[in-house]
């Protein structure tokens, strides 16, 4: 069963300025537990309409959404917020944090939101912001970090509740374009070690080609599926033009292998 | 409950990052608290004055008449059966109280003469009741056996003195007319002119005497706290039986002072508010502010699934704790002014001429009692949060779409 799952999905804005605007068309999209998913494309192609149906924070117009087999349209509101709150963590492009809360705090409220005894909760937000490398500024407030530190912040909120599915809307626009390379890598690493799925957006091909997978949107649409294991090589794609994948090297990242290191997902997704 | 402390430290956080906008907020619901607290000591004084300074002028806080007495005021109507009546004030350990005896008369002095109300009355017993022998402002207080007490402004407009004589006529009992000298004792003042001029005292066996009334006596005033006054009377009139005696709590007696009671309880009601609806309003206004200055962070809390439970308690707990520190500051300063009030007063000398309908004191009193302090904590908390209300509902249903995606 795939983890994610999207049928005949539409969404249509009403309010756009020269009528209805359907900024997302999917007829059939799937998500395996553990892939590493980069939603490709230009500005208005939909990526973020895209993540916020996929994370529930946004209902389709027409359509079925699946997370685990469940149809997400039949949860009510309070049902999705504790869906959001076991299953998915987010990562924003900006202003992710709670500015009065540190570091540490704004890790931990996730886990206090899961009711996780504060024994536990220590250690794992301990865990959570060495991963990302942070633990040294762990009681600083968003305001003295970095972007890339906050990003991190961000990053180790979204994992420290061990969702299945961590969603990361454009989180390297801000950042400058190492900095930007490095979080994707911090995620590379922390999807290897705790086989959580991964899918972000970007539209910087920098950040793109370090995808396992790469679903390249334009008007709504998903135009090209590209996977990096092997069947969808580069030159098959039709959009090679703009995405570049990986390059495979331990030398540059040493996350980043040629071998889809979690083994074959068990169903073909189709590309619209 | 530990993610309501979270909520707790993030409301308290952001009350002090926005210090100054905060500390705007705090200083109008505590100046709200402050004025309620202080406006309701001084109505409490002021009505505590009004009680006393009424009561103890002379009607005190009930009376006891022969039932129907009021049918006729001119007649002398004693009070029948007066062992039983006085076995009863025992029987309800109702000590402090003045046998009287009333009735019209006339003082004359050369060719001046005044209406007046002569009161027979035991010197040493009213004292419990009425404050006359402290007003006592020349010559004494009912020392001699028939010597009569005037009122200053009355003694000066018949142009007499204390050892001066003038002549009292009334009715006796029994409806003959009676006249006799007296030399006045002394002369007493309160702050009722009006009352000065009319009220004439005698003790009460002289003035017996003189109305050819042996024993008799017509009204029984006690002092009691007034409060209680109308269950002592209650009780009392049981005791005795309704056919032959009539018992009223100053609330019956002085029903005036009742309505202005009354009156300003209400005037005091609408303050509190008028008051508060502006407290109301500036705790929304200031919320729902925080509310779209923040939106961002509620799209974001709203996303990693704090529910619209956690939302709507962290920005009512903000909007409470902006009641709660005012409240602490407003109900302190309120008790340090209201007691500096209930210590030393307030002169209003200057503002007030003269009350002619009831006695107040020209130095106001608060008069701050805990329960007062307790309503106004309360009125003021509940207002903070009903204020919270409606930003909270607003933070709640905010799209978090909209908040996500428009950076
Ligand atoms: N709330 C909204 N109301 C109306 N139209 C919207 C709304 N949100 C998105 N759209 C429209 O839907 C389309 C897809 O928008 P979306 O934000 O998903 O694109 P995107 O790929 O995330 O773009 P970007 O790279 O600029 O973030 C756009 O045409 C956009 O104008
Ligand atoms: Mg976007």
């Amino acid at each position: 069963m795939a983890l994610v799952e999207l049928r005949n999905v539409i969404k249509t804005y009403l309010d756009g300025e020269s009528g209805p605007i359907t900024a997302l068309q999917v007829t059939d999209l799937r998500i395996n537990r553990g892939e590493f998913v980069c939603l490709a494309g230009p500005s208005g192609a939909g990526k973020t309409t895209l993540l916020n149906i996929i994370g529930c924070i946004d209902r389709p117009t027409a359509g079925r959404v699946l997370i685990a087999g469940r149809d997400t349209a039949k949860l009510r509101g309070g049902q999705l917020a504790g869906l959001r709150r076991m299953a998915f963590g987010f990562v924003f492009q900006s202003f992710n944090l709670i500015a009065v809360l540190s570091a540490y705090e704004n890790v931990e409220y996730v886990l206090l939101l899961q009711h996780v005894p504060a024994v536990e909760r220590r250690q794992r937000v301990g865990e959570a912001l060495e991963s990302v490398g942070l633990a040294r500024l762990m009681h600083k407030r968003p305001g003295q970090l970095s972007g890339g530190q906050q990003q991190r912040v961000a990053v180790a909120r979204a994992i420290v509740g061990r969702p299945l599915l961590v969603l990361a809307d454009e989180p390297t626009a801000n950042l400058d374009s190492q900095t930007g390379e490095e979080l994707i890598a911090l995620f590379f690493a922390l999807q290897q070690q705790s086989q959580t799925t991964f899918v972000f957006s970007s539209h910087d091909p920098a950040v793109i080609q370090r995808a396992r997978r790469t679903l390249a949107m334009r008007d709504g649409r998903i135009v090209a599926d590209e996977r990096l294991d092997g069947k969808d090589l580069p030159s098959q794609s039709r959009f090679s033009g703009q995405i570049h994948f990986p390059q495979v090297g331990a030398e540059i990242h040493p996350f980043v292998r040629p071998e889809n290191a979690h083994g074959q997902p068990d169903d073909r997704p189709e590309v619209d | 409950m530990k993610t309501l402390a979270l909520y707790a430290r993030i409301g308290l956080r952001n009350i002090r990052r926005n210090a100054r906008r905060s500390l705007f907020t705090i200083a109008a619901i505590s100046f709200g608290l402050f004025s309620l607290i202080v406006f309701q000591a001084l109505k409490v004084g002021l009505h505590k004055e009004m009680v006393s300074g009424t009561l103890g002028l002379d009607a005190g806080t009930i009376q006891v008449h022969a039932a129907g007495f009021e049918a006729n005021m001119a007649l002398i109507q004693p009070i029948p059966e007066m062992d039983k009546v006085r076995s009863g004030l025992a029987g309800l350990k109702l000590t402090d109280f003045s046998e009287r005896i009333k009735s019209p008369a006339l003082v004359l002095a050369g060719r001046k003469s005044s209406a007046i109300m002569l009161a027979g009355i035991q010197p040493a017993e009213e004292k419990k009741v009425t404050f006359i022998n402290r007003r006592v402002v020349e010559g004494d207080y009912l020392a001699e056996a028939d010597r009569v007490l005037l009122g200053r402004p009355l003694a000066e407009s018949l142009g007499v003195r204390p050892g001066d004589e003038v002549v009292l006529m009334a009715q006796s009992m029994y409806g003959r007319p009676v006249t006799r000298k007296f030399v006045i004792g002394g002369l007493y003042q309160t702050d009722l002119p009006s009352f000065d001029r009319s009220h004439a005292y005698l003790p009460l066996p002289a003035a017996q005497r003189f109305l050819d009334a042996e024993d008799v006596v017509t009204e029984i005033a006690l002092h009691t706290d007034p409060e209680q006054a109308p269950g002592l009377a209650a009780g009392l009139q049981q005791r005795l039986g309704p056919a032959t005696w009539q018992v009223r709590p100053w609330q019956r007696t002085v029903p005036d002072l009742v309505q202005l009671i009354a009156l300003n309880d209400a005037t005091m009601r609408l303050l509190i508010v008028i008051v508060f609806a502006i407290v109301a309003m500036g705790i929304t206004n200031t919320m729902t502010t925080v509310i779209f200055e923040r939106f961002r962070e509620f799209g974001i809390l709203n996303a990693i699934g704090a529910g619209p439970g956690g939302i709507v308690s962290l920005v009512i707990l903000e909007s409470f704790f902006l009641g709660a520190i005012a409240t602490g500051l407003g109900s302190l300063a309120g008790l340090a002014a209201g007691l500096y009030l209930q210590h030393y007063g307030i002169d209003l000398t200057r503002f007030i001429s003269t009350n002619q309908y009831f006695a107040a004191g020209h130095v106001l009193r608060a008069y701050v009692t805990p329960g007062d302090l307790l309503n106004a904590v309360l009125i003021t908390l509940a207002t903070a949060i009903a204020a919270g209300i409606y930003p909270a509902w607003k933070a709640a249903n905010m799209d978090p779409v909209k908040a996500l995606v428009h950076n």
